[in-house]
């Protein structure tokens, strides 16, 4: 082992833990976009609203508060979507999968247009 | 120590033994690779990368075109036995076995005399997670959540690096 390598090694590590800092600290989104089975909507992330969509298995409630968003009421069996609790981040999602909602932080302008299944 | 011998006076070969020579060495990092599928690792997607090892062995031998050329037909055939040719996994792995192999020759032609094994595989191991991480955010676009998942493979794959290099320093000989 050269000194060479123990400087790569190093540098490495440096540029992984900084890639990790910056997805931890990294700014939030600001817009919430709710897909459902019925239609798509989008939300600013900062005005506080109560929100009420379709699912597929009846009315599904959001709420947006202080920057934050969750889901308050779902008829789904286990529940998930409502333990989540509030997400902040960009790029934190909550899914509901028995009623086919999912709600996401994302930034403007950086909208995936579609993913092929 | 054949085989070895048969990498260093590879252009003395017949036409015939070549491809032998590049069979066996596909073969033989193939099996490398299943072996690395079936050990249990931490985080799901992850490969410690065994199959770099003769990948490795021939860079470090200058053999740079026998090991792009092993390490494109290892991916081919590791996808056709695993059903997944023309899909997003053998992209990734092509694209990361393809850009480890050019990382390490790059950095063992102009800077070889610097580096030991070790330092050759980690920058190996790097360049794999890099390009991999480039391949995705090419279809997906740049996220949080990728930031976060390159990262903490970068941070994996040094691990992956030493113990591929300590791997080659110690079974060099074998060969």
């Amino acid at each position: 082992m050269k000194i060479t390598d123990i400087i790569i090694i190093l540098l490495i590590i440096f540029l992984g833990t900084a890639g990790l800092v910056y997805s931890f600290n990294s700014p939030g989104g600001d817009n919430v976009s709710i897909q459902t089975p019925y239609g798509d909507y989008d939300y600013p992330l900062n005005k506080n609203t109560l929100i009420s969509v379709r699912g597929l298995r009846g009315p599904y409630k959001i709420e947006i508060k202080d920057n934050r968003v969750r889901a308050i009421e779902a008829d789904c069996p286990l529940q998930l979507c409502i333990k989540k609790g509030w997400i902040n981040r960009d790029g934190d999602s909550i899914v509901c999968i028995p009623n086919r909602v999912i709600i996401r932080i994302e930034k403007k302008g950086q909208k995936i247009d579609a993913v092929t299944e | 120590m054949q085989l070895l011998n048969d990498i260093r006076n590879y252009e003395k070969l017949k036409n015939n033994y070549k491809i032998y020579l590049i069979s066996f060495l596909t073969a033989f990092s193939g099996i490398l690779s299943s072996l690395d599928s079936m050990i249990p690792k931490p985080i799901p997607m992850a490969k410690i990368g065994i199959a770099n090892i003769i990948t490795l062995v021939l860079i470090l031998e200058d053999r740079f075109f026998l090991a792009v050329w092993v390490a494109i037909s290892r991916c081919v055939v590791g996808a056709l036995m695993t059903g997944t040719i023309l899909s997003y996994t053998f992209l990734l792995s092509t694209g990361g076995a393809v850009g480890a192999t050019v990382g390490m020759g790059l950095v063992f032609r102009y800077a070889g005399k610097h580096f030991s094994e070790i330092g050759i595989s980690v920058i190996g191991a790097f360049f794999n997670t890099l390009i991999q991480g480039l391949i995705v955010t090419m279809f997906f676009g740049i996220d949080r959540g990728i930031v976060f998942l390159i990262s903490l493979f970068i941070l994996f794959s040094v691990v992956n690096g030493i113990l591929t290099g300590f791997i080659v320093k110690r079974f060099y000989h074998f060969l």
